[in-house]
């Protein structure tokens, strides 16, 4: 096994009387896939936006390459390479696609006002490569077509897409993904799943995936973490978590 | 007045006044900012680059002690500079509050500087206009002044255009865009989404700067009734007609305001209800402004299809 990545400990969040978050601690190792599960409410999205610093925590501490990042504010998480996508879609709607993406790429000298007007080499090749980078992705998640088109005229599986494209344009060390897969259309999800194994295999990208699917996050998950009602039950490769008496449990308890 | 005179003067308004919508389309139009302290901005333009430029009143009724004689390019520059201070400072303290509360500080600030002017005597001449305030190389154009003027402003409105422009179609101005859209989208990908606010309330408040100074020193003398709230609201209206977003809405739609204030002005006085001229004026500006807004509730020159995207009527 790797050194960890990511490492939540003791995280918690209340929401008035709601602990929405109690007490969660995990870990994630390097160049996995660790798949996040839980039913409704388990508290999942809530510890993502922990992790990412869109929530302050009550309580505990979030360790990202061996540092501390409690601390700091989501746009620092995201410049050390700690990319979230939303649960509920967050294209920018009187944007294009394109442009979507594009303002993904890290460390633009074009984003500075003097670089902006003084268009340097630097600011031109860098923009250049991301618009390449952008066509790859675009063309992959077959948004190509799409690329001048505005975000909000996208259906709701396009949006995931975006979403996904975005994110991974921002080119992430850990990849935090809650539900990239709702609504996109069963053929694409295959190739999806495709492509975050090969990203995690050959680029060493590591991966927390919220899905509700369970023949697939079983299938790509290296490590299930299972929550329910705010607390992490159940931790351990999918057929141990898949075995476990408690997570059934809250799954049947979910359902009802 | 000739007619020449007066449609130079009506021009040079609305060449100062596309200064101020240029600032404004930035905040609102790229950034998605409420500022509604525009007028503000103006006001420290027009006075910081009045005060440099001009010296103390003396004799015996003499209210302002404080006055230098500055080439008019350092007032001017000076003015901007100091604008664009105080919209960052505003900035600083406000910018993270959510986008109705930001308004209500904007406006509060700008009442906030306007008293300040009214009541600092010794630094602004008070409710006394300031006068004598010096017109840049009178006497010495080759051609008549108001035109040299015109020109002049002309040329600044078009340098900016071209400048803020630039800035929007530009890495920053996605940033912006951005912000505008869905602030956490840009702040989950790394972008320090309040600094980038910082930078547009600033540049937007330097435009406005310059303007004020350019319409110090075109107008001789300035008071502080020059700089109420209607003046900001007047702009947002411009932006707004213009079409949020579009530099080049922002101008159009703030010769159509200015146009239109002025056109009202040549009603003659023998017509029936003459007397509610004034009045008459405020209905038919208004009724203007529902109609642009009902027909193109995207402005002139604003993009449809953007403002579209995503409503109900956009989704296909
Ligand atoms: N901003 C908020 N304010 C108040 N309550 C919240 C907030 N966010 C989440 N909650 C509550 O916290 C609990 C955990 O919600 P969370 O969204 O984290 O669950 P989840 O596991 O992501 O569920 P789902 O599978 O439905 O997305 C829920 O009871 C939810 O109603
Ligand atoms: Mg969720």
């Amino acid at each position: 096994m790797t050194d960890p990545i990511l490492r939540a400990e003791g995280l918690r969040k209340s929401f008035g009387g709601l602990l929405a978050v109690d007490d969660a601690t995990f870990e994630v190792e390097e160049g996995t896939i660790a798949g996040l599960i839980g039913p409704n409410g388990a508290g999942k999205s809530t510890t993502f936006n922990l992790l990412s610093g869109f929530y302050g925590a009550d309580a505990g501490e979030v360790i990202f390459e061996g540092e501390h990042v409690e601390g700091l504010s989501p746009d620092e998480r995201a410049q050390r390479g700690m990319i979230r996508t939303f649960q509920i879609t967050r294209e920018l709607t009187g944007m294009k696609v394109m442009a979507n993406m594009l303002l993904a790429a890290q460390d633009h000298p074009g984003e500075t006002v003097v670089g902006a007007l003084a268009n340097t080499g630097s600011v031109e090749s860098r923009e250049e490569q991301a618009r390449e980078r952008a066509e790859d992705l675009l063309k992959f998640l077959e948004l190509w077509e799409l690329r001048e088109e505005y975000a909000g005229n996208l259906s709701g599986g396009q949006r995931k897409l975006l979403e996904l494209g975005r994110a991974l344009m921002a080119d992430p060390d850990l990849l935090l993904l809650d539900e990239p897969m709702a609504g996109v259309n069963p053929d694409l999800t295959d190739r999806l799943l495709s492509r975050i194994d090969d990203l995690q295999s050959e680029e060493g990208m590591t991966f927390v995936i919220v899905e509700h699917d369970m023949d697939v996050i079983m299938s790509v998950s290296d490590k299930i973490i299972g929550m329910h009602n705010g607390q992490v039950l159940s931790v351990g490769t999918p057929e141990e978590v898949k075995s476990d008496e408690k997570m059934l449990e809250a799954y049947l308890g979910g359902s009802v | 007045m000739a007619v020449g005179d007066l449609a130079l003067l009506v021009a040079t308004i609305m060449g100062v006044y596309s200064l101020l919508a240029i600032g404004l389309n930035m905040h609102w139009g790229d950034t998605g900012l409420l500022n509604f302290a525009h007028a503000a901005f103006f006001a420290i333009g027009a006075y910081t680059s009045a005060i440099l430029t001009t010296p103390p009143e003396t004799g015996l009724l003499a209210n302002r002690t404080v006055g230098a004689s500055y080439p008019i390019f350092v007032g001017l520059l000076a003015g901007a500079t100091l604008a664009a201070a105080a919209g960052v400072l505003i900035a600083v303290t406000s910018v993270r509050l959510e986008g109705d509360y930001l308004a209500m500080v904007t406006l509060s600030f700008a009442e906030l500087i306007r008293l300040v002017i009214h009541n600092e005597g010794w630094l602004t001449s008070g409710a006394q206009s300031l006068k004598g305030i010096e017109r840049p190389l009178e006497g010495s154009v080759p051609i008549r002044y108001d035109l040299f003027y015109f020109l002049l402003v002309l040329g600044v409105v078009a340098g900016s255009y071209l400048l803020f422009r630039r800035l929007a179609g530009s890495p920053f101005g996605r940033v912006l865009h951005a912000v505008r859209e869905d602030e956490e989208v840009p702040l989950a990908l790394g972008k320090d989404t309040t600094w980038f606010k910082l930078k547009s309330f600033g540049l937007g408040a330097a435009i406005a700067g310059l303007a004020g100074g350019l319409w110090a020193h075109y107008v001789y003398a300035i008071t502080p009734n020059m700089f109420l709230p209607s003046l900001t609201f007047t702009i947002w209206a411009a932006v707004i007609i213009g079409g949020a977003g579009s530099y080049l809405g922002a101008i159009v739609g703030t010769a159509f305001i200015v146009g239109i204030r002025q056109v009202t002005r040549f009603v003659p006085s023998d017509v029936p209800f003459a007397s509610d001229l004034p009045y008459i004026r405020l209905v038919v500006i208004g009724v203007l402004l529902i109609a642009v807004l009902y027909y193109r509730p995207y402005g002139l020159l604003g993009d449809e299809e953007r403002m579209l995207a995503g409503s109900e009527e956009g989704a296909d």
